[in-house]
């Protein structure tokens, strides 16, 4: 067991890595006729891979704010159609991303179950155009009860599938993140746990992100 | 920095204000241990075989306690008052299984309502003397004591309007009880 582990570290080290934290503060706004506002401010602070394989002391650096605007509207009871804005600030230089969105969430006897498909379109002043297809399931699993209550804590699962495509070269990358949440009360909430993403499958050229997640959801 | 600031005030208002406004109600997994005796004697006569999981449900005007357990198929729901006293039996069935005549009447209700309907749930609601739904539980036979309703959980909408209800119907069909069902947030599974 011990070494499987190690081999399989081993090859994930050998390749492209990333290490770090992923603090996110998310905001949520009910406007009248079922639409809804989000705001999320996401930072990314990391250690690069090169100072990891040169063995140099390790910095953690401030990468990227994320700052996104979503405005949804309520199509059905379960679900919701949504639309908005990614503006990132990195290497001086302003990167702009829409999204479109569709989410569904089911509710079953012990679980809830979201399902989000998602498009966006990322444009900076240097790279070409990046479209790209999303889907998203989400496991929210209470670790009391049948449902999460206020002071209760709850489990998250996303497993995330992204089909990137960039002047004519696709990429595909997955995403898996199991979260450990506390409900302080029906409008605030906290989160953690690990983001582990990993791209580069039609290139062969694999790239593995192992981030901390720290989320924080308020209804305002 | 100043900017910082302010936005770190905004949060902690807004996180003391949503402290304050929740409404309390809970429900938590509880130890057999933590169940009133009379409860757990009601469940041991009843003789159920599979593994029971009791629950206990907090509100501001009090609380209860629910054993949910799986018997011949059949997924059940006992209900008790804070003391341990019976109060309803509940069990899952199919919209097909209702009596003819009380699934025409309620499906007249639910036209007048509402412009398109889906039925989500369907229980069975009984409830009576203790040692009578002890006997009706090990029999499957009710005894006429034995008041059997029906509890729909359904998604209806009109005007373009959609909303999630809990009906309670009598056995014959005719409607006791409406009540909206609010469904939780749901953000920290869409963002």
């Amino acid at each position: 067991m011990l070494c499987v582990l190690g081999s399989l570290c081993s090859s994930i080290w050998a390749q492209e890595n990333t290490l770090g934290t992923l603090p996110s503060l998310n905001l949520n706004k009910a406007l009248k006729n079922d639409w809804r506002l989000n705001l999320s401010i996401q930072a990314r602070n990391g250690i690069t891979e090169r100072q990891i394989e040169c063995g140099r002391p390790s910095t953690y650096e401030y990468v990227h704010t994320d700052y996104t605007l979503i405005a949804a509207k309520k199509t059905g009871l379960n679900n919701a159609l949504a639309g908005g804005i990614l503006l990132r600030y990195e290497n001086q230089e302003l990167i702009v991303r829409y999204i479109q969105q569709f989410t569904l969430v089911r509710k079953y006897s012990a679980f809830r179950m979201a399902h989000r498909f998602r498009m966006d379109q990322t444009k900076s002043q240097t790279d070409p155009l990046k479209y790209r297809l999303r889907y998203r399931a989400t496991l929210e699993l209470p670790l009391n009860g049948t449902v999460v209550d206020p002071k209760e804590w709850y489990l998250k699962i996303n497993n995330e599938y992204l089909n990137a495509f960039q002047a004519q070269t696709h990429d595909l990358e997955v995403r898996l993140v199991p979260l450990v949440g506390y409900k302080f009360s029906e409008k605030n909430k906290l989160e953690t746990g690990f983001d582990y993403r990993r791209s580069g499958f039609v290139n062969n050229a694999a790239n593995n992100d192992f981030w901390l997640s720290l989320n924080w959801y308020l209804i305002l | 920095m100043k900017v910082y600031l302010s936005l770190l005030l905004v949060l902690v208002c807004c996180l003391t204000k949503s402290f304050a406004q929740d409404k309390f109600e809970k429900e938590s997994r509880i130890k057999k241990a933590q169940v009133p005796v009379t409860a757990l004697n009601f469940i041991k006569a009843a003789g159920f075989s599979q593994k029971i999981k009791w629950y206990k449900e907090e509100s501001l005007v009090g609380y209860s306690y629910e054993a949910k357990t799986i018997d011949q198929g059949r997924k059940y729901s006992v209900e008790f008052d804070s003391l341990g006293k019976i109060e309803d039996i509940e069990y899952k069935i199919s919209w097909a299984a209702i009596s003819p005549l009380a699934k025409a009447k309620i499906e007249a209700y639910f036209d007048r309502k509402y412009q398109k309907k889906k039925i989500v749930k369907v229980q069975v609601q009984v409830s009576g003397p203790s040692p009578s739904l002890i006997q009706w539980i090990k029999n499957k036979k009710a005894p006429p004591e034995i008041t059997t309703k029906y509890e729909l959980v359904i998604k209806g909408s009109k005007a373009k309007q959609s909303q999630m209800m809990e009906y309670l119907f009598t056995e014959a069909g005719t409607v006791e009880r409406a009540s909206k069902i609010v469904l939780k947030n749901t953000d920290h599974l869409e963002y």
